[in-house]
């Protein structure tokens, strides 16, 4: 009657490399021998924590099952191997935040509107399944083989929707906090990743964090340097929110200034993702329906985009751009330009050159590791045996 | 509960009349489960897995009544919302379907999917709390009960058996902890019709509560059984339902008047 296939679960993967370490254990990468395809497993060690199996491997395995969508990280599979939880998911092979760090990368305003785009198609899946991210930030958007911005990292994500539920505020790292939670709202909704991803809208123009706060009242004042101090027409609920403080007045230099670059509409598209009333704050759908979608320059094709050097190079065949079937040349006439202001360092080369740190050290040891949680006795394993029928794996895993 | 209602169909329709002109998009969830959680009754009762160990199906409802009973009260102490003790039984039900009676303790069972809903419904509660009140409530008419479970032995043994619990209840489940309940789409009907006896909502709601303690959220959609509430809760009432035009109330859940007349019955 129970499928065994969470017996089968650990076969089912050959491990590769580590990947670094997670909010609550290690990543590494597998060939998943079922498909062929190469995945990312996230290792949860379940002895750690003394509640149980923890909320946030709960809340990201539930949300993900629910959230099936192009733009948003898949939950592959999930079995419990060892004392461990194991969450399979597709591999992602670099970041948002790899892209803007990479300074051999020139982000075309087509570019920027390709990932905004991405960004904003996987957000409105998840609003549209009430579900809130509440952690968007440029190195939580994954940026798959084939170029597909992704959203991953569900750890802090919550169903949202019902009227009365209350919220924690130390959401998102505090660069794309909005300011509705930096006063301390306890009852927010959707807008808090909308504002999240203006900001990373914002990164990918400047090519650099848009509002760097020290703290969270420097966040606000940072907030209120490039936007203006909201006067109470443009936000009415602001001074009955709980930590709300009064900030000095400081009128709002024009946008433009801010971002000398950028086009009209994407200016537009900014400041209504900007809006200090979350109220007022565009959704991603209506987002997504923006001109700027829609006028020129078209969105890059995903897989045109150029992708960063990797972090971590495994059984990975060599990305595309180092093929020659795919040329540098694919990509628009700047980025090639700007490639070969560095001779050295041009697209395929780069790839290479840093790889190195990350993966070596940690390689050999990753899922090696006894288990050495003693658990309890063995008495009292036999009683728990006619308790609860433990299936073949739980019985097995205990004995290694 | 099915005396009341009339056999033929074409009753749904109740009296015409009372018309709502908002009766547009359907209230119907989309179905988000890999697995498929619904079966028909006689399958239900013939692939129990307690079947075969020996429990027939008179038991297993007992059984599934008394673990229900175990839950409401469980949840009710630990003052957990009603959401969570329906996400409890739902993962108790679901549970049984691929789990023998015969070798799973339903009461550590049930304890383990009340401590996991509370979690998975953002409601959780410590481990040692659930413990504790679990096993008051397991031992009531034992007043030394309460002194024993702080006991570090027996609390420890406890602890063990919730926590290898909760890993064989998410294999069980195959980690789907995506449960819908009727509660959502009743509501949203009920508003949406601006249905406003504030009796007939509370009558529906007490249907709904009632079914969870069958196998009823085993057979049919969340959906459906908020439809099967709403009528039976407004036949009940002898409350007229609107009618816009062609459309029904109840077409608007999406369901045929046979999949609702199999839902009522079981209610």
């Amino acid at each position: 009657m129970l499928e065994l296939k969470n017996g089968i679960g650990a076969k089912r993967y050959v491990k590769g490399i580590s990947l670094g370490e997670g909010t609550y254990g290690v990543v590494f990468k597998a060939l998943d021998t079922q498909t062929n395809r190469t995945v990312a497993v996230k290792k949860i060690r379940l002895g750690k924590y003394k509640e149980g199996v923890h909320v946030t491997a709960l809340r990201e395995i539930k949300l993900l099952k629910e959230l099936r969508d192009p733009n948003i990280i898949e939950l592959i599979d999930v079995y419990p191997h060892k004392r461990n939880l194991h969450l399979v998911f597709e591999f992602m092979e670099s970041d948002l935040e790899a892209v803007i760090r990479d300074r051999n990368i020139l982000l075309s305003p087509a570019d920027v509107k390709s990932y905004m785009q991405m960004c904003l198609r996987g957000l409105a899946h998840c609003h549209k399944k009430w579900v809130l991210h509440r952690d968007l930030k440029p190195n939580n958007l994954l940026i798959s083989s084939d170029g597909q911005l992704k959203l991953g990292d569900f750890g802090l994500a919550r169903i949202f929707g019902s009227p009365d539920r209350k919220f924690t505020h130390q959401v998102f790292a505090r660069w794309y906090r909005s300011p509705e939670l930096l006063f301390g709202s306890k009852q927010y909704g959707s807008g808090v990743d909308i504002w999240a991803a203006g900001c990373i809208f914002a990164e990918l123009l400047l090519r650099r964090p848009f509002l760097q706060g020290s703290s969270d009242i420097d966040q606000l004042g940072k907030i209120f340097q490039a936007f203006g101090t909201p006067r109470e027409t443009q936000w009415p609920d602001m001074t009955s929110l709980p930590d709300y403080v009064e900030f000095q007045f400081t009128p709002a230099p024009a946008l433009r200034s801010l971002f000398p670059m950028a086009t009209e509409d994407a200016l537009d598209l900014l400041s209504k993702m900007f809006a200090f009333d979350p109220k007022a704050r565009i959704t991603a759908q209506q987002a997504l329906e923006h001109r700027y979608f829609s006028t020129d320059p078209a969105p890059t094709k995903a897989h045109l985009l150029l992708r960063p050097a990797s972090k971590a190079e495994g059984m990975r065949p060599p990305p595309e751009l180092a093929s020659p079937k795919e040329p540098v040349v694919l990509s628009p006439p700047a980025k090639a330009r700007r490639i070969s202001l560095f001779p050295g360092v041009a697209g395929a080369e780069h790839i290479h050159h840093s790889k190195e740190s990350k993966d070596g050290s940690s390689a050999a040891t990753v899922g090696e590791t006894p288990s050495d949680h003693s658990g309890m006795a063995i008495t009292d394993r036999s009683y728990l045996k006619r308790k609860l029928d433990m299936d073949v794996h739980f019985e097995d895993e205990r004995h290694v | 509960m099915a005396g009341l209602l009339g056999g033929d169909p074409a009753q749904l329709n109740l009296d015409a009349g009372g018309s709502s002109a908002i009766l547009q998009g359907k209230l119907e969830e989309a179905d988000h489960s890999s697995t498929n959680w619904y079966f028909p009754r006689e399958e239900l009762d013939r692939t129990s897995p307690s079947l075969r160990d020996g429990i027939d199906s008179r038991r297993e409802t007992y059984f599934r009544k008394s673990y229900c009973t175990f839950l409401q009260d469980l949840g009710m102490r630990l003052k957990v919302p009603q959401v969570t003790i329906a996400t409890a039984i739902t993962f108790c039900h679901r549970f049984y379907l691929r789990q023998s009676h015969a070798r799973n303790d339903r009461f550590m069972i049930a304890t383990v999917c009340m401590f996991l809903a509370g979690k998975v419904e953002e409601t959780p509660r410590v481990l040692k709390d659930v413990i504790y009140v679990s096993y008051t409530l397991r031992n009531k008419k034992d007043p030394s009960a309460n002194n024993r479970i702080k006991q570090k032995d027996l609390y420890e043994a406890q602890k063990q058996l919730v926590l290898y619990g909760e890993r064989l209840v998410l294999t069980t489940l195959g980690f789907d902890l995506n449960v819908h309940h009727p509660y959502r789409p009743l509501v949203a009907a009920i508003k949406k019709f601006n249905v406003s006896q504030h009796a007939l909502a509370q009558v529906a709601w007490n249907f709904v509560n009632d079914g969870l303690r069958t196998s009823l959220c085993l057979q049919f959609k969340p959906h459906h059984i908020a439809a099967g509430a709403i009528f039976l809760a407004a036949k009940f009432l002898k409350v007229k339902l609107p009618i816009d035009g062609e459309r029904a109330w109840w077409q608007e859940f999406d369901v045929t008047p046979r999949q609702l007349e199999g839902t009522f019955s079981r209610l």
